[in-house]
């Protein structure tokens, strides 16, 4: 059997799954051995043009989102109501899976602009919930394909965040792909549209340059002012984005350093 | 052919082709050719987003191949040009300062009349956006010199503080095509582009008041894409790109008033007191009253340019 075919069968049965139980409650463990995903079977080039028009479901405005369709912990506990953690460019869901249980009264939502990469971790979320069944763990995060550079707010109502992260984003090296970097001046005021006041963006990167650019343009905008590194110390969140998402690992063993930049979201003047 | 018209205080500036002319007592004044030097080979240079300057004394224009900002005396004589990074698509005015929105998203404010380059020799902007989208910008519009709002086409309204444009007050959610018009009447701000729907909007509470179907009015039409929105004595005249009618609704609760067929598809619209002004074709007409009885302007021959043909807005997905 040839890789193309058994990748075709194996994406084509998990898209069943997928649509199975996406927003099934599960009250009875799952027929066989669960089995995470594989990602050599969602392989997809890296990068992705946030200016293509592409074939994106979006909502019209935030109020018609459905919650309760993505995180099954609603049902039980509705009060959580909206998710108030965005992780931004989530990549293969690492960093979503480990907030989950060090983040139980809070929705935690990954959006990925990568159609296969954003399969994968729907399949990593519904293999996670049926293997802990039990302890009804993972109930709390859930991902969505999107474009967060265009569509944030269509997403999430004024101030619903807490906190965003943006953990190893694409360098978008040259010059004139600048503009398509996660941080600018410009896109920092949607961001900051999104967060409350006090919200924290995190930041994650090995690009040193990078990482200049961002803390260059987030220190110049008048909404956020950027953390010391004794506040780094001292937050729990910063500790599992430096080590638990699968960019990190990369860097990690590749003995790269990681540079990190964390801000607070100001008070409107 | 005629494709930008704007009129004030008995006067018209009307963009045909290459050239920008001046419109008295229903005859063409003074002509001036837009400079070609920028345009490349085969296309003509034009100049259009035609405006008039708060104080009524200049007029505005954006010249296309030019990328520029250019301030016009009453005579058509240029008082400043100014190149911008990418090229301007839409122009407003706020005060003494002109808020230039471009085809990348992002919103420049510069001194109306000063002819301080925006640009260094490389091109590159000398000064920072004072706000952007992710999206091509296709309106910028300022509400009681207190807020800034742009439209996009990625079916944004976007309402941020003028003195403070980093900060968004809030967004207008309704549409699902891109905005190709907004239009200020009063309190109330109307949009329209390529939904086959206009809104009003009540920009204080940000609520939307009403909305306008246009389908049974166009029933022979696949895609609807609006091209003009102008007030005329506080109600609101709308054209369809590519058809030759004229609706009139009004403000703000969008409710039909009349509906005025003319015979030829109409390119432009200015609104000026009493006077209306339509740019059709290949002609130009002037009415001082509605339903319209029109007197016809003669124009000289011209070169057609390629504008925001219907369409060309609409997004059309690959993947």
């Amino acid at each position: 059997m040839s890789t193309e075919y058994k990748r075709e069968q194996y994406r084509k049965a998990q898209e069943e799954k997928r649509k199975r139980v996406q927003n099934v409650e599960f009250d009875v463990p799952a027929e066989s051995d669960v089995q995470l995903p594989r990602k050599r079977y969602y392989r997809q080039r890296a990068h992705s043009n946030p200016f293509s028009d592409h074939n994106l479901e979006y909502p019209r405005k935030p109020s018609d989102m459905d919650w309760t369709k993505l995180y099954p912990v609603l049902r039980e506990r509705p009060e959580l109501g909206k998710p108030t953690v965005a992780d931004i460019g989530c990549g293969f869901g690492g960093l979503l899976v480990s907030l989950s249980p060090m983040l139980p009264d809070k929705l935690i939502l990954g959006m990925e602009i990568r159609v296969q990469v954003t399969n994968y971790v729907e399949d990593r979320i519904i293999a996670l919930r049926q293997q802990n069944i039990d302890s009804k763990g993972y109930g709390n995060i859930s991902v969505l394909r999107g474009n967060a550079m265009k569509f944030l707010p269509n997403f999430f109502e004024k101030g619903q965040l807490e906190k965003i992260f943006f953990c190893f984003p694409d360098p978008h090296f040259k010059q004139r792909k600048h503009k398509a970097r996660i941080v600018t001046t410009t896109l920092s005021s949607e961001y900051a549209y999104v967060l409350q006041p006090g919200g924290i963006i995190y930041t994650i990167t090995d690009v040193k340059d990078l990482h200049d650019w961002m803390v260059e343009h987030l220190e110049a905008h008048p909404l956020f002012e950027r953390l010391s590194k004794k506040w780094e110390a001292q937050d729990d969140c910063v500790k599992i984005m430096t080590s638990d998402t699968e960019e990190g690992k990369k860097v990690e063993r590749n003995s790269g350093d990681k540079f990190v930049a964390c801000f607070r979201r100001l008070p409107n003047p | 052919m005629p494709h930008s018209i704007v009129a004030k205080n008995g006067k018209a500036v009307v963009g045909l082709g290459s050239r920008l002319l001046t419109v008295e007592n229903g005859a063409v004044t003074k002509q001036v050719t837009v400079d070609q030097s920028a345009a490349p080979k085969g296309n003509a240079n034009f100049v259009d987003a035609l405006a008039v300057t708060p104080d009524n004394k200049h007029w505005l224009g954006i010249d296309h191949y030019g990328k520029q900002l250019v301030v016009y005396t009453q005579d058509l004589d240029v008082v400043s040009a100014r190149v911008f990074p990418k090229r301007p698509s839409a122009v407003t005015t706020a005060g003494s300062s002109a808020l230039v929105g471009d085809k990348f998203g992002d919103v420049y404010q510069v001194p109306l009349y000063s002819t301080e380059p925006v640009c260094d020799e490389k091109g590159q902007a000398k000064i920072e956006p004072i706000l952007g989208h992710v999206s091509m910008l296709l309106n910028v519009e300022v509400y009681d010199n207190k807020w800034i709002i742009t439209g996009d086409r990625d079916e944004h309204i976007r309402v941020s503080s003028l003195a403070h444009p980093y900060v968004i007050e809030q967004f207008l959610f309704g549409h699902k095509q891109y905005i190709r018009q907004l239009l200020l009447v009063g309190k109330t701000l109307v949009s329209g582009g390529g939904d086959d729907y206009v809104c009003s909007w009540d920009l204080e509470s940000g609520e939307q008041v009403a909305q306008f179907a246009l389908r049974q009015y166009y029933l022979g039409l696949e895609e609807i894409d609006v091209s003009v929105l102008v007030e005329y004595q506080g109600d609101i005249l709308l054209v369809v790109e590519g058809t030759t009618k004229i609706l009139r609704v009004s403000a703000p609760n969008l409710e039909l008033v009349a509906e005025y067929e003319t015979n030829d598809k109409i390119t432009a619209v200015a609104v000026d007191g009493n006077d209306v002004y339509v740019a059709f074709a290949n002609k130009l007409r002037v009415t001082s009253s509605l339903p319209p009885q029109f007197t016809e302007i003669e124009l000289p021959q011209s070169e057609e340019v390629p504008l925001f043909i219907q369409g060309q807005l609409r997004k059309r997905p690959e993947h």
